[in-house]
Parts: structure tokens; sequence; C-alpha cells
């Protein structure tokens, strides 16, 4: 018999399809060719922290035999991963693929009777000399020579600045949503145009997005995506937009994707020499500040202090950032009876809350509100999928709620997103062209005419209705009158 | 001949196609039955999930339908 | 390292920035947390600081000692701190916490918050942590103060209000200790609003007692203003009775005497156990290590500590025939008298030789209710919420054992009279010649000097002529006085047949037993007015995890409307409509599925319809048997038993006559198909009945209760408002849109359109009193038996085994045409027909299985053939 749906019948991804935080990098670097891999790999930094994004195989078969003058064979390869030997090739294209991807393995050649890959030799000598301290590129940074200790600021206060200019940026885009705003301070021009040009902000009276006027600028529905994202994954795609923002202005971007990746490899509290570690890209440098990811005590000074921000880019395990650690994170409540506890007093936490949860109450440590339909209806019109606030609960749940068997969160208010979500468009309204036949002949013609053209919405055969996509309606007119043309002749 | 008796003539016409389950769309005839005269907007009853309508009339009905599905929600006491 | 200038002040430099006037600035919220004020003011009380000492009379007082330890530096309580937080924070969030938010972000946290449960607001609303260290002392003492609003795994809400606080006085509390121990667990000062409001709600609250006594009536107070306004009140003071033989020390001429205590055990407790035990002193000392529960909730221990002031309780005796007058007058010059009866002390009234058997044994909730029923060593008068299955009954009845004294028990039904007296015999060595009940069938009276009746409320509350038998009985009941008023399933009739009720005889202590004061039955101020306060509200959640009652998932089908069926209902005004989504062939086939799924993993099967006319095509059409207001007792008892004892019957359909005090612990599963609006308490009650499954504390057992809605029509209002307290109480609805294995079910009922369509029609042609959700046959209608419109009432009084309803269909039948219609009344070829037939056979054959219902049976066939020879006659 038939078990009725407690248990799930089909298992669902709660939430959603799982994304990587660097999966705004990933994609960027999927599309570079090979000359831009060539000019990044001339970063020690870069080949380091490129490497240990890799799949722990391909980052062991890459340190197997970066000292080895041999390609890697596909033999080895087998051995070291005790595979079977008449595994086919394609398949171990498969486990080397992120290498492939990345352009440090070239693809498989054939020599001497031999599978192999050859190792890209730019890659190869910066890794070697990340990894020995010979390099001469200052990728790592030079730390700033100072005669005076005063004015260091210490590791928490990076952190907090750090914290606060970035978060200021988001309150400043959730409160553009919020129908009473609240007062915020808005972030620098640049920042503001950066925002809109990656669509996360728009101005509404302009609807070209030609001339924005940057101080009328509302958050949008990526914008609000954005937000419920976690930090890491925030970093990164802004990161990116700004290099897209590079590129658009055909700056060479290879040079500043290189800083990313050194300030990823920066010492959180170290102060370092612009000029010298970045002699090539001391205004992105200047940008980055607007953003947090570095701090200096003035605009004149050599001298720049990477914040957390910047120090985590590159630490691999991105849930752990400094300022955000696991347990200040996981600070959400939610009940059955859809009762949201948030141990919170982020303001921006808080703003995001509010975009779905009905707040009822505030205490200096608890915020209270309800997750209720009409809160989370509004948030899906901006935009916010049932997929997102789910993945936003349980990646913040409060470590109380690992204590109940899991699942995380209740499946009956994880169902109830999906219902209210699926309860938005019940409608779906499409302009048409409606055909109606009577004879059978011209009508099973026509419908396989307008299929063949993928111009058919919908049939009914029974009725010899025809619906079509109103831009096809002049060419499937013409095979019709065509056709009768050809019918009435034929009687 | 006069056309009108052709077989292989086809009436055309232009308006929304609107795919809905089944209940939305006896929500939409039972709408459309209230109305009379040029306030009517349905052009075909197609099947047990789709209808055509007066592309006019499209904004205002989806909201005439949000407002009755909503007659059905019942949203708790705040107090409670 | 040395660094001088602050970095924090370098961290500025945007404020300087010339090029962005009012551009972003980073601000540093550091919230300020409060110094450690510990003693820098005077907490109130707190016996380790040697103030004054408190009376500690309290459930969790003494768990409120252990707090303080853990505590020692207390915030201070009487300052007002607010406005010293973040100044800055004033407004920030005045868009962001939406229009009804409430913004207390500036309060204080006290510097060890984590280690206190609560947050409380300046309305009287208390967030706790469950999993704070403290929080289960703290929800003894919530409990016990304050209205539980939610009540679901790890946050939980409760709320502050007068009638909660005055249930608390009525148990003993004090304002003092209230605000004491609630700002002990506080994360944040308490609100001076919230402290005043406290003091001016319980100011006057249970500080004046109504006493029977020596079959006199007293009006008790230990406040001496009250006791002046009392006996200067105008109607108050035409009440009083003066007697010349008054003894004792008076003050303003009111007797002085000794504030009581409980000096007994309340029988079946591991206190009442250790004493008969021989072990000394056992009683009204609460027993720490093992199980400090009661004893903290009573709080006796500490009984001694009180103060001498208080000792004096002053009282004065009023008219016995003047008492409602008496009442309503305290209540309106808001000083409620709470009722207490000195039971031991009354030597008038016989004692009635009731214990609970040896092996009896009352669970840790049931205790702790009883003891504040009886914590002061009187019995209180006062409602009692405990979930249905939660064992109402036993606590009832460890009542009537601990008063001793002649009691009247109602409930709602004749089945409930009859499960009551068995319960009574099975729980208490009471002889069966003390215990007698009074319904249409049973007319008994106890010979003895004292016993217990037990009775319904419509009996006793029916107006008009009564046959001579019951006139009789009923002059026995009022002539008497009673020690003891049971009154069961006290939400379930109106307010106005409680009165009579309770006013019509001379009772001393009454206790109202319910599974749900649930707010949407305005009827908790009557109750109160008319019993008492609400003494105990168990927690639904914790009885489930201990096991007490079944663990039960909880599942909203939704059954989308047939196009057919949706367009009639759109067309259709408001009446009508109940009929169609009830009668929504999908809905059928759900209900189909799930009782053929639930039956064949062996459990047993309830199907709630308030609608009858849909109870009994749902019934009919799936062959199983159906129970409503118009099932002859007879029958009745029959089903119910084939359904507790046969396994080739395992799914009956009730109407609402089944929604309380039919108790089947057998059923597991339970489907509603039709429901009564909106109303939160018919769902819990419904819940109930599989809540106490007697296979609860299988390994991994799950009770099921299904609610099948109609998707897209009123029902789905209705369902969610229904579902709101018993989401409060921590259980999760699931919403299933699609039965998987539905469509490839045999024989599927209405598996065609034509069916389908034949059922509307069917339907339609009804008439629009099969619309109604009530049952109409239901005998609680203030008492009476609602007549049915001509032409469609049932013809009940032929043999049981005649289909009252088949009547009913002919007439729409006839219209339609198919044969369809054949093979559906073919199949209806009632089941209950058949089940009489059946019994008859067995009862020749064996002498009947079940050994224990026989006795049982045979009254009831008694009642039974009583009501026929009534009905011959009338």
């Amino acid at each position: 018999m038939v078990q009725p749906s407690f248990s799930h019948p089909t298992k669902r991804e709660d939430a959603g399809p799982s994304t990587s935080p660097t999966a705004a990098l990933d994609a960027f670097l999927d599309n570079q060719h090979q000359s831009y891999y060539e000019e990044l790999y001339k970063s020690e930094a870069v080949c380091l922290c490129i490497l240990r994004s890799l799949p722990p195989v391909c980052r062991h078969i890459i340190l197997h035999i970066l000292w080895s003058h041999q390609p890697i064979r596909t033999v080895d390869v087998k051995l070291f991963l005790q595979m079977d030997l008449k595994t086919p090739l394609p398949e171990l294209d498969e486990v080397v693929r992120p290498a492939l991807n990345r352009k440090i393995l070239h693809p498989m050649i054939h020599k001497k009777a031999k599978m192999q890959w050859p190792m890209n030799d730019t890659f190869k000598r910066g890794l070697r000399n990340a990894l020995t301290g010979l390099g001469t590129s200052n990728s790592f940074g030079v730390p700033f020579e100072r005669d005076t200790e005063e004015g260091i600021p210490t590791q928490e206060e990076l952190v907090a600045y750090g914290e606060d200019t970035f978060e200021g940026i988001l309150k400043y885009m959730v409160s553009s949503g919020l129908e009473i705003g609240f007062p915020v301070a808005r972030p620098q021009e640049e920042v503001l145009q950066l925002l809109h040009a990656s669509g996360l902000m728009t101005d509404p009276s302009d609807p070209t997005g030609q001339n924005p006027n940057i101080n009328r600028l509302t958050i949008t529905s990526k914008g609000f995506q954005f937000l419920l994202e976690d930090r890491q994954t925030q970093l990164w795609e802004i990161l990116m937009y700004y290099l897209s923002a590079k590129e658009a202005n055909s700056e060479r971007s290879a040079v500043v994707l290189s800083m990313f990746f050194s300030l990823g490899c920066m010492q959180l509290g170290q102060d370092y020499s612009a000029s010298a570690s970045f002699p090539h890209a001391q205004a992105a440098l200047n940008d980055l500040a607007q953003y947090g990811f570095i701090y200096r005590s003035s605009e004149d000074t050599d001298q720049f202090f990477p914040t957390h921000l910047a120090t985590a880019l590159c630490s691999g395990d991105a849930t752990v950032t400094k300022s955000q650690d696991a347990d200040e994170k996981r600070f959400l409540i939610l009940e059955t009876n859809y009762k949201i506890y948030a141990y919170t007093s982020n303001e921006l936490e808080i703003a995001i809350l509010n975009l779905f949860v009905d707040i009822r109450i505030r205490y200096p440590n608890l915020v209270v509100g309800k997750l209720d339909r009409k809160n989370v209806k509004a948030a899906m019109e901006k935009g916010i999928s049932a997929h997102q606030i789910i993945s936003y609960l349980s990646s913040h749940a409060h470590p109380q709620m690992y204590n109940s068997p899991p699942p995380l969160l209740h499946p009956t208010i994880v169902d109830q997103l999906h219902l209210w979500d699926r309860e938005r468009n019940r409608l779906k309204a499409e302009d048409t062209v409606m055909f109606e036949f009577f004879s059978k002949e011209l009508f099973d013609d026509t419908e396989a005419e307008a299929r063949a053209n993928a111009a058919l919405q919908h049939s009914i055969p029974s009725q010899k209705l025809l619906f079509i996509e109103p831009h096809t309606k002049a060419a499937i007119t013409e095979f019709v009158k065509e056709r009768q043309a050809r019918l009435r002749s034929g009687i | 001949m006069s056309a009108y008796g052709d077989t292989y003539n086809v009436q055309v016409k232009t308006g929304v196609l609107v795919t809905c389950d089944s209940a939305a769309k006896q929500i939409l005839l039972h709408l459309d039955s209230q109305r009379d005269g040029p306030r009517k907007f349905l052009v075909r009853d197609i099947d047990e999930t789709h209808v055509m309508i007066k592309r006019e009339f499209v904004e205002e009905i989806k909201e005439l339908l949000q407002d009755e599905l909503e007659k059905n929600t019942y949203v708790q006491d705040p107090n409670m | 390292m040395s660094r001088s200038p602050s970095p924090a002040s370098s961290l500025d430099f945007f404020e300087s920035d010339p090029s962005s006037e009012e551009d972003f600035i980073p601000r540093r919220r550091v919230r300020k947390v409060g110094p450690a004020l510990g003693g820098s003011k005077k907490v109130a009380g707190g016996p380790s600081k040697g103030a004054p000492k408190i009376k500690i009379n309290l459930p969790a007082l003494q768990r409120s000692r252990e707090i303080e330890a853990a505590h020692p530096a207390d915030g201070p309580i009487e300052e007002d701190d607010v406005g010293e937080g973040d100044e800055d924070d004033e407004g920030y969030f005045d868009g962001m916490i939406g229009k009804r938010g409430v913004d207390l972000s500036n309060q204080e946290l006290k510097p060890d918050h984590a280690l206190r449960p609560l947050w409380v607001d300046d309305k009287g609303n208390i967030i706790v942590e469950a999993f704070a260290p403290f929080a289960r002392q703290a929800q003894d003492f919530l409990v016990a103060i304050a209205e539980p609003v939610s009540r679901p795994s790890l946050v939980h809400e409760y709320r502050i209000t007068k009638p909660s606080l005055h249930s608390a006085m009525s148990i003993g509390l004090e304002t003092k200790v209230i605000i004491e121990v609630l700002s002990r667990l506080a994360k944040t000062p308490l609100s001076p609003r919230l402290t005043a409001r406290i003091e001016e709600w319980t100011a006057s609250f249970g500080k004046v007692r109504l006493v029977l006594k020596d079959n006199r009536y007293f009006l008790e107070t230990s406040v001496p203003e009250f006791l002046q306004t009392l006996m200067t009140d105008e109607v108050i003071r035409d009440c009083r009775v003066t007697r010349e033989q008054e003894a004792g020390p008076t003050v303003f001429g009111a007797e002085q005497i000794a504030r009581p205590r409980r000096d007994f055990a309340i029988p079946g407790t591991e206190e009442a156990r250790r004493a008969e035990r021989g072990e000394a002193d056992a009683i009204g000392q609460p027993n720490r290590d093992n199980d400090a529960l009661i004893g903290a909730v009573i709080g006796i221990g500490e009984a001694d500590e009180m103060e001498d002031e208080d000792d004096a309780v002053h009282s004065f005796e009023v008219a016995g025939t003047r008492m409602e007058d008496v009442r309503r007058r305290c209540k309106d010059i808001d000083l409620p008298a709470l009722e207490e009866y000195d039971f031991r002390n009354d030597t008038v009234n016989p004692n009635l030789d009731i214990q609970l058997k040896p092996m009896t044994v009352i669970r840790p909730y049931q205790e702790m209710s009883l003891a504040k029923m009886f914590g002061n060593g009187r019995a209180r008068s006062g409602i009692i919420v405990l979930p249905c299955g939660a064992g109402k009954t036993l606590v009832g009845i460890t009542a009537a054992c601990t008063i001793k004294k002649s009691a009247l028990v109602l409930c709602t039904s004749a089945v409930s009279v009859a499960q009551w007296k068995q319960q009574f015999l099975h729980f208490s060595n009471i002889s069966e010649k003390q215990i007698c009940a009074f319904t249409q069938g049973e007319k008994e009276m106890f010979t003895a000097p004292s016993g217990i009746v037990i009775s319904t409320y419509s009996m006793i509350a029916k107006t008009g002529k009564r046959a001579h038998d019951a006139e009789k009985m009923m002059q026995f009941l009022r002539s008497r006085e009673w020690g003891f008023l049971l009154l069961d399933e006290v939400h379930v009739a109106p307010a106005d047949m409680f009165r009579k009720c309770i006013n019509n005889f001379k009772v001393h202590a009454k206790l109202g037993l319910t599974a749900t004061l649930v707010r949407e039955d305005d009827r908790i101020g009557d109750l109160g007015y008319l019993i008492g306060p609400k003494l105990y509200e168990a927690n639904w959640m914790d009885l489930a995890k201990n096991g007490h009652i079944a663990t039960v998932q909880c599942a909203e089908v939704w059954c989308p409307m047939t196009p057919e069926f949706y367009r009639e209902y759109l067309r259709n005004p408001s009446r009508k409509r109940i009929l169609l989504h009830a009668m929504n062939p999908n809905k059928i086939q759900a209900a189909q599925f799930l009782i053929n799924y639930h039956e064949s993993r062996g459990d047993k099967v309830i199907v709630f319809s308030d609608n009858v006319f849909a109870l009994e095509a749902y019934a009919k059409k799936l062959g199983k048997s159906f129970i409503h207001g118009g099932t002859p007792e007879g029958e009745r008892l029959r089903i119910l038993s084939r359904f507790q004892h046969d396994p080739n019957l395992n799914t009956i359909f009730l109407s609402k006559v089944g929604d309380t005090s039919i108790d089947l612990p057998e059923a597991t599963c339970l489907i509603q198909i039709s429901s009564h609006f909106g109303s939160r308490r018919q769902e819990a009650q419904r819940l109930g009945r599989i809540l106490r499954a007697k296979r609860r504390n299988d390994e991994g057992f799950n009770a099921f209760f299904y609610s099948l809605v109609s998707k897209d029509t009123q029902e789905m209002y209705y369902s969610s408002k229904r579902q709101g307290f018993l989401i409060d109480q921590g259980y999760a609805f699931k919403v299933i849109t699609e039965l998987h294995g539905l469509d490839s079910m045999p024989n599927l009922v209405f598996p065609t359109k034509a069916q389908q369509i034949s059922l509307l029609e069917e339907v339609l042609n009804t008439g629009d009193a099969a619309s109604e959700t009530a049952d109409h046959y239901m005998r609680l209608n203030h008492g009476k038996h609602l007549k049915r419109p001509a032409g469609t009432q049932p013809v009940l009084s032929t043999s049981a085994g005649s289909l009252p309803a088949v009547q009913r269909f002919t007439a729409p039948l006839e219209h339609l045409s198919g044969g369809q219609n054949l093979s559906y009344r073919e199949q209806n070829k009632s089941v209950n027909k058949e089940l009489s037939r059946e019994d008859r056979q067995n009862k020749r054959g064996s002498g009947g299985n079940g050994k224990d219902q026989h006795s049982l049976f045979k009254k009831r066939k008694a009642e039974m053939d009583a009501i026929k020879k009534q009905r011959a006659a009338g």
C-alpha cells in the first residue's frame, strides 16, 4: 500500500541548488582564456589560492607532481586513485576537470604511447615559488615600514571597521526597500554606481537604466536576493561586479583579480605598503576601501590594513569569517507556530528579517516576530523566493534548533512557504491568437505547422481550436491561406 | 458559394489565453456570469484549465481572482 | 606595543571627509551593558539578604531560591532604567518593526541575563526560553500566574491577565512574591508600569473568601480594610447574620481564626503513601530530594514562616439564602469571593466512605493540579484544564476521595454518565449501592446517609414538566447538601444551564474539568464567576513527551473541488455551500483512501462530521457504521463496543455527539470531514479523542489526525482558524496536497464524472436543513431536542436496525435518473443493521465477550427500554 505523504514521496532540496560562496568567481574564471590565466598565474598568491579552491583530489595530484619534470601520466593518476586500469579516459578527465578548467593542466595529449596532461609552466613556477617563498612578484604583499606604532588598529577594530562599512552598504540597500525607511548614511558615489550597474539597485524613475539619479536608487529583486546570501558569497559577488565594471571600461582586470587573491593571502592586523604590494592597482585598492576590504588611516598614506573581509576571501572554508563566527550567525529560532525569535541586536539582520517577518517586539538581545502569510507574500512580490527564505532561516538557525531531530526547519513550515509561493501565480496569462477551424484536415495541417515552428501555445483537437504565439500570426495566416487554396482547389 | 458555409473557413480571434487550475477557472467563469454587455470578458471557455479572455480585462481579473481566493484565507488575530 | 591615541577615533576619518558631507558614517554600535548593580539598591525581599522574611507560599518559590543562588547580583528592580540605554537608538527602528511592533531594545539587560529565562514587556507579555537553565521552574511559576499563550518546543509565551492573576491569588500567591519572582527571572528589569499594573490588579483579588462551614456561610478576609468595606457595603450588610453566641476574639465584630493550612495528604500521591507507611511529618512537607514539584507548588513547607499579621483571618457570617446576591455583589465591588470548603471540619454532613484503591496511582501533573485545589487544607472551587486523555476523570475522582462527602457529578451525556460511574467503581472503593446515575433511563437514589449521584447537565437543567420519578429524584437532589460538585467538560454547556445546575443545589466545593478554555468561548468570565478561577493548566507537549498522552501527527489534506461542485459552490448561497464542500467527491475519495490505508496498518479510525447529511452519506457509501444524535442509545453502545472489540469493525463515523466524553482508547486515527466553522475548542476536543490511545507507549507510535479540506472554499479559512489553539500547543499541521496512490486504489468511489454529477444532483436536491453543521439530534441543545422540520425528521422509534436517513434520501432520489443510485442504496444496506443482527446472534451464542462491559450493558439496556416505554407512553 502506498504511504500517505507524511514522509516525503519526493525528496525535496530545501535550500534549492546549493551554491558555493565563490560561485561568482568561478563563473567568471570559467569564461577566461588561456592568456588571461597566464597573466594571473604570474602572481604566486593567485596560484596558491586557486590551488586551495580545487577539490582535494586535484590538489593532491598537482602537489604530487609539482616538483617532477614530467607531465602527469594518466596511468599514474589511475594508480594514485586506485582506479581500474581500464577506466576510460573521459572519466579520468573528469577527475582533473577543475584543474583543466583553471588551465593548470593542459588538455590530454598523446606522447610516447602514454596519455598525459602537461602542466602549465607559469602556474608550476608560481606555485613552487609560493611554497618556497622564492617569488619576486610581491604578490603576498610588502609590509609597510613604519616608524611609529601609533595609530595601529587592533584586529578587533579592523573587523569592526570592515563590518560596519560593508553592513552600511547593505543597510542602505535594505532601507531603500522599506516603506518607512530608517536613517542610514549613503555610501560613496562609486559604490552606488556599482550597485546600479550590477542591477542590485535601480532608479525607478529611469526605465532605460541609462541616466540614473544615483541618489535615488531603490533595491531590486536581485538586490533582495543578494541580501539573503551569506557574507562570503556577497563579497565575491561584489568583487566580480567590480571586476566586470572594470572590464566594461576595457581595463585589464587580471591585475585587479590578482590583487583580490593577494589580499586574501594577507594577515589580519598586519599593515602593508600599497605602492610596493600593488604597483599597478593603486586605484582599485582605493576603491576596495569603500567596501571595507582595507583600512587606511588617511588617503595619502601608503600604509594600508586589510580587514577580515579581505583576508578571509581565500580561506577556502568560506563559512568561517572572523566577524561572524558560527555562533553569532546562528541566532534564529523558528517555532512550529510560525513565531520567530531572533537573538540579535544587529540592525542589518533585523532589517533583513523584516523583509519577510512581521516583527512584533524588540528586546535588547531578541527580536520576536511571526512568519506570516502577508509578509512572506510581500517578500515574494519583491522577488525573494521560498527557497531563499528557507535557506536564510536554516543557515541562521539557533544551536538549540539542532537539538531536535532533523530536519532543522519543521517540514510543515517549509511546505507552507512553498505553498505560499505557489499560491501567488495560479493564473498564467499570455497573449494569443485563436484559430478556429471547421475542417479537421486544415486543423491538423496547421497544428503540425505551428508545432514545427514552435508557435503553438495550446491546441484542442476536439474543438479544432489552435492557440498560437501572436508574433507568428502572419506566418500562420499565410500558411492557412495557402492550404485553404490548395484544399479548395482540390475539391 | 457563400464563405459562411465553406468548411475550409477559419475564424481568427486575438485575446489572452489564460492557463490556470480548474478552481481558478471556475471562479473566472463565475465572475463573467455576473457581468453583462461590454463588461463581459470571456471570449471562449476552452477546457478545464484554459479560457480565453479579452486583453483589457486581464489585470482586473487577476485582482478579482486574488480577492476571491483571499476570502478563504484566515488571518490570525494579531493579538493571539 | 603602546597605542596612545584611541584607534577608534582614528577610524572616524570618514566624518572629516570633505567629499561626502552626510555620506556614510560607519557607526560603531557597542551596546552598553549596564554595570553590575547588585546591591546598589535594595532588592525587595530576598531571604539571603536578611530582608524582612517574605512569605513563600507559591509554586517555584523554592526554585526561586535556587535561582537566586545562581544570581547573587540581582539587578535593581524598582529603578526606572528606561531611557538610559543608547539614546541614539531612539526611533531608529520606527520603520522596521511594523506598525504594531514594540521597541524595547533600550531596556537594559542584566549582566547575567543568559541565566535568566524571561523577557517581560510592560503589558505583561512574557517570553520564556524553554531551554534556559531555570526554565522548568520558571514555567511552574508562570503557569500559576499567567495564561499560557503558546507552548511549542523552544520558546514559550505567556500573558499576565487580570483573571490569571486572580487564579494566582486564589491559590495563595501574593503580589509581592509574584513581582519579585518575576523580576528575578527576567533578563531585564521589570517595567514599573507592569509592577504597578500587577499591584493594581491583585490589590483586591483573592483576599475575600466565601466559606461554607458548619452549614453556615462566612465571608473571610485577612485584610482588615476589605473587611471594613464588606461590612459597610449596603448589600452585603443586609445579608449579614449576627448571632448572640458569637465567641472568640473579634476584630470589627468579626471572628478571628487561625489561618488554615493543609495537614492531610491527597490520596494516590507519593506523599500519601509515605504517610501511610508511617513516615513521620511526611504530610505537607515537600519531598525535596525526590519530587520537589508538589512542594514547590504549594509551598506548604514555608507556611510556618508566615508573618504573624497574616495569621489573623477575619470573618463574618452571611445568610445562606442570599448567597447569589453576596457573590454578585462581591464581584461588583471588585472583591470577588473565593469559595472554599473546610470539609474536614464539616461535622454536619456525614462522611462518605470512599478512597482510592491502593493500586490507583495518580500522575505528577494530576497531583499538581489537585495540590492547587487543596493547597490550604480546604477545597478551593475552580477549574482544572487538562488535555483530553490526560486523566481528568481520575483527578475528579481523587478530589471526591479527598473531600469524602456526598458528591454530585454532572457530565454531558448518558454515555459519559455510565463511563463516570464505571470509573468511580474502578478507581475507588465506593460501594455500588452508594453511587447512582440519574438519566433518562436510570433514576436511582442512594439510601445511605451519603453517596454519589451522576447525571447530565440537561437532566438537571431541564425546564418544564418532568416525569414523576424524575421530579422525585430532583427533589431528593435539591433537598440535600452536597460536599462536592464535579462539573465535567465545563466549556460545553451554555452559561445559563450552568447557573441552573450550580444554583439549584447547596454545594460546598465545585470543581470544573475541561480540556480547553479557549478564548473564543467568551464564557471564561462566566465560568470564573460561577465555578471559580482556573487552578491549573497542563502543557500538552510535556504530557506527550512523557507518554501521558499520545503523540499525534496532524495533517490537513487539501482536496480540490471537482469543477462541477465548485461551479455550484460559487453560485449557491453560503448555506448550501456547506453541503457542497462537505460532499466534494474528491474529499470522499480522500476519506476512503485514508480509511483504507489506516485500517490496513491496524489503526482504529474515527471519522468526524458535523454535518449529519454528509456523515450518513459518507458512512453508507463507504460501508461503515455511524453514530449521531438520532442513533438510539442501544445501537450506539453496540457500535461503540464493536468498534472496541471487533477486529472487523475498525472505522466509525461520529457526529458532534462524539466530540466529548465518548471514551475510545482504541482509536488511533481520526479523520475530520466537516466541522463546525472555526471552533478551536472543537478541534482540540477532537484531537483529544485519540490522545488516550492505548498503544501510545508503543515504540514509535503515532496517532493520526487528518482534516479533509476542500480547496478554495471557506473550509480553508475555518480550518486554519480551528488549528490556532493546537498550533500554539506545539502541534504542527502538515499540508498534504496529494495523496499518493489514490488514483490506483481499487474500488474508488465516484470514479466517473457521471457518478460525480449524479452525486451533485443529489446534494443540490437535498433540503436546506441538511446543510447545517449542528447535529440536530443533539441532546445538549438547551436541554431540549430540537424539532427538525417536518418531512425530514427521521423515524427514530422503530427498531434499531431501520435506517433513519433512508426517508430523507428517497425524496430527492426520485428525481434522479441513472443506475448508480440503485447500487448506491444497495451498498448502503446499513452496516448498522447488520451489526445489530450479528449482535443478537452473538448474544444468543455465547455470554458475550468483554466481561467488564457486561453489567454496564445490562443497565444500558434497561435504560433503553425505559426510553422506549416513555416514548410509547408520550
